[in-house]
């Protein structure tokens, strides 16, 4: 789990990541031009749709990885660890999502929040997977967590593709989508096109970073729980060896007299 | 730019930056804590001394 070659590919990523990051705001904020519509509002192009997207991937992940834990025949603990990784990253930047959404709508259309078909499953998507590590905590084995957190996370995932089709399904406020949209005419040129493609780039590295170091954690975790039970089951081994245990939990033999039985 | 633009920017980038910090965070300490201690006395491959 920790070994060199896997600290440095961490390394490696993340200082990628630190560097395709700031390219994106340096292009984003200064380099590329207004919009002929928007003006210099859609300079939230370049981090919105990337941190949108990003969301959509980890929870594709989670779900790969539930599945993974389901089948028997690959069943390890690894992937639920994998998932629960995946889908904490994927709260994060879902809130991300919501939080430049709401930003860009204000001056966009005059409201931080409106109950339109994008925003509301986007919504959505978000109180689901905060579900999802909630219903972690409940009290249970580490098979039993992982069997119920696979399954609610393949539930919630109905969700993403609800998420992307909603603006073609329904009537809404929110912009269809920009490069895959259903006649796959991007509606985005030149340096604008390459930085918003960056964007998707950077925040992708972004994450395998995170979750690369949320797996980590989740692994010490989960091998610490696996010490200290392995401790417990060893220590009572060799208490009940040593006869010193349950000495108050063990009835008192009962006594029967043979005087009493005969009566029967 | 009116203000949104670098408040969205610093959204993104304070909210990827707290969380990035905070695993991190967890991240060392859970090592300090599972780091194996030495037992004193003991030699690669050789039992511990008595």
């Amino acid at each position: 789990m920790d070994s060199r070659r896997y600290m440095w590919t961490r390394r490696t990523v993340g200082l990628v990541s630190l560097f395709l990051v700031g390219a994106v705001v340096v292009l984003g904020l200064w380099v590329t031009p207004p919009d002929v519509v928007q003006g210099q509002l859609v300079r939230l192009i370049y981090v919105h749709p990337p941190v949108a997207w990003v969301a959509y991937l980890a929870y594709g992940v989670t779900s790969i990885a539930s599945v993974l834990y389901l089948w028997k025949r690959s069943r390890d603990v690894k992937w639920d660890l994998l998932a629960a990784s995946s889908a904490e990253v994927g709260v994060v930047f879902t809130g991300l999502t919501l939080l430049t959404g709401s930003i860009w709508g204000r001056p966009a259309w005059g409201v931080w929040w409106t109950w339109d078909a994008r925003l509301t499953t986007t919504a959505l998507l978000f109180a689901l997977y905060l579900g999802y590590l909630a219903l972690r905590h409940v009290p249970a084995d580490t098979h039993q967590r992982a069997k119920r957190s696979a399954i609610a996370g393949l539930i919630a995932f109905i969700d993403v593709p609800i998420v992307h089709q909603s603006v073609v399904w329904w009537r809404t406020l929110h912009q269809s989508a920009t490069v895959l949209n259903a006649n796959l005419n991007p509606k985005i040129h030149g340096e604008m096109a390459m930085t918003l493609l960056l964007g998707f780039v950077a925040f992708t590295f972004v994450y395998f970073w995170m979750v690369m170091h949320r797996y980590r954690i989740a692994r010490f975790e989960q091998d610490a729980l696996d010490a200290e039970l392995q401790m417990l089951i060893e220590q009572r081994s060799s208490e009940s060896v040593a006869g010193t245990a349950y000495e108050d939990d063990i009835p008192a033999p009962v006594r029967i007299d043979i005087d009493q039985t005969s009566k029967v | 730019m009116n203000g949104y633009v670098e408040a969205g920017y610093l959204t993104v980038l304070g909210g990827l930056g707290g969380y990035s910090a905070v695993l991190v965070a967890k991240s060392r300490r859970i090592k300090r804590v599972l780091l194996p201690v030495e037992v004193e006395g003991k030699k690669d491959g050789s039992r511990p001394a008595d």
